[in-house]
């Protein structure tokens, strides 16, 4: 991978890397997804999934809207897998906070909107949602951790400088990216920086479309690997400068690809697609490493993406998106 | 009884206990691993048996350096009169099956955790990965036959 670190070698995961290395195989592999692509109705699509991790909830959808039930069962499945094998807490900590920023980003919403979104909170985080609910109700916020505190403050004065809800979005996301990128976990650290970086490609490419490249110091995200000094000058130097800088690093190829995608398509389907075949590179360095907790994060990071297709898959099927279109935005 | 049979009782105790140990954690590692492997597929326990096995070898070669030595020495009926060097002489004798035992079962036990972890993903595979273990194995052997050859020259 573009910038490797020693991975744990941890042999208290022997448990654990049998369990993993077996449910690895059974993954949705190419040919799997080819024929959920090719599947003619989203029944259809849903009955390739027979012998699959997906198959015992299956039985229970009466119709294939239901779908996103059978997506959150096997999510629930994942981390409860993980939560049983992870040997050091604190690494299952790190997996569960970018959920925690969601439910925070969605209770700091509610709570200036004076609505009741409770039901956009995902139970996948570490602080359960009605105690989330319980604090933003209480104003008890120093409940949180203090990484969480911050990005409510944060968000809150970003919110109210010009009332945007977006200034509140990135200021969290901000805080996300500080946190996430220096984490005492190399693996996931490393992780997190790729996704800061691609995150703020993108970003760029969207800005050039609507010719607001200027406003990319607002929202870039810190702590990626690409240096923000010379990041922020490629940007404002131009197109052609930026994607001169972008060529000296590895995320070259998605940005090529991607870009010329865009360019000729005016679409970001393939840049989205390049960018989590990228993350998923990265994760697949694992697949050669002996015994250790990034076995684990790969696995949950390999299930989170494989989830996402699915969704798109069976709701391609159900808006009956052309194969074409699904194809290009799974990545596998 | 001389001074020297005392050397010779912590010769063999230290085959069978450096051969045991070793054996103990290879086989525990790879055996961690299958037990994983075994929870969501059991039908591999065929595959990948003789991949846990192979790291307990040792423990039966330091068994049998063990054995040589006790039966050598008379201590399974009457215990002969060896002098210091005498004794000093079956304690030496036991180092190779010893530590050559706890050293290779150990790693032996890391290949063949990773080769129960290939076996989980290409079950058909599984031969291959115990040759890999095999390898390991010819260096305990080596160092039972030396202790064998030693042996042959105690008083």
């Amino acid at each position: 991978m573009i910038y490797p670190e020693r991975l744990i070698e941890d042999e208290r995961y022997a448990y654990a890397m049998g369990v993993i290395r077996s449910l690895e195989q059974r993954l949705l592999d190419r040919s799997r997804w080819e024929r959920l692509i090719e599947a003619e109705t989203p029944d259809d699509a849903l009955r390739t999934l027979a012998d699959s991790d997906y198959s015992a909830y299956l039985p229970e959808l009466s119709s294939p809207h239901e779908y996103e039930r059978m997506l959150v069962r096997e999510r629930e499945r994942v981390h409860g897998l993980l939560e049983r094998l992870m040997v050091d807490p604190e690494y299952l900590v790190y997996l569960r906070t970018p959920f925690d920023y969601h439910n925070l980003r969605i209770m700091l919403k509610a709570k200036i909107k004076e609505m009741n979104l409770s039901h956009l909170l995902t139970p996948f985080g570490n602080i359960p949602p009605a105690e989330m609910e319980r604090i933003f109700q209480d104003e008890r916020y120093d409940k949180l951790p203090s990484h969480l505190q911050v990005a409510v403050e944060r968000g809150v004065v970003a919110y109210y400088e010009k009332y945007r809800m977006d200034m509140l979005d990135h200021a969290v996301d901000r805080c996300m990216f500080e946190y996430l990128t220096s984490l005492e976990f190399p693996f996931m650290r490393n992780y997190w920086r790729c996704v800061a970086d691609l995150v703020n490609i993108r970003t760029v490419l969207r800005l050039d479309v609507r010719d607001e490249r200027e406003k990319m110091r607002w929202v870039y995200m810190p702590g990626g690997f690409l240096p923000e000094k010379e990041f922020m000058a490629a940007c404002d130097a131009g197109m052609d400068s930026f994607l001169h800088f972008i060529s000296r690093f590895p995320y070259r190829e998605v940005v090529e690809d991607g870009y010329s995608y865009l360019k000729r398509e005016n679409s970001f389907l393939r840049f989205e697609r390049l960018m989590e075949e990228f993350l998923l590179r990265y994760l697949s360095i694992t697949r050669y490493h002996y015994m250790g907790p990034e076995v684990l994060v790969s696995y949950w990071g390999k299930k989170e993406q494989e989830i996402k297709n699915l969704r798109i898959v069976l709701s391609g099927k159900i808006n009956r998106v052309p194969q074409e279109v699904i194809r290009e935005r799974i990545a596998v | 009884m001389g001074d020297g049979i005392l050397l010779a009782m912590a010769g063999a105790a230290l085959a069978a206990f450096f051969g045991g140990v070793g054996s103990a954690i290879g086989v525990g590692l790879a055996g961690r691993v299958a037990t994983g492997v075994l929870a969501e597929d059991p039908n591999k326990f065929g595959k990948l048996f003789l991949l846990v096995a192979l790291p307990g070898t040792q423990g039966f070669y330091g068994f049998l350096g063990a054995i040589l030595l006790i039966a050598k020495a008379g201590l399974l009926a009457n215990p002969k009169a060896l002098t210091l060097a005498e004794g000093f002489q079956y304690f030496i004798a036991s180092i190779p099956v010893g530590l050559a035992g706890i050293v290779s079962a150990i790693h032996q036990g890391k290949v063949c955790a990773a080769g129960v972890e290939m076996g989980a993903k290409q079950p058909e595979a599984t031969m291959k990965a115990v040759i890999y273990g095999a390898l390991v194995e010819t260096y305990a052997i080596l160092g039972l036959l030396t202790t064998i050859f030693l042996w042959l020259k105690l008083p």
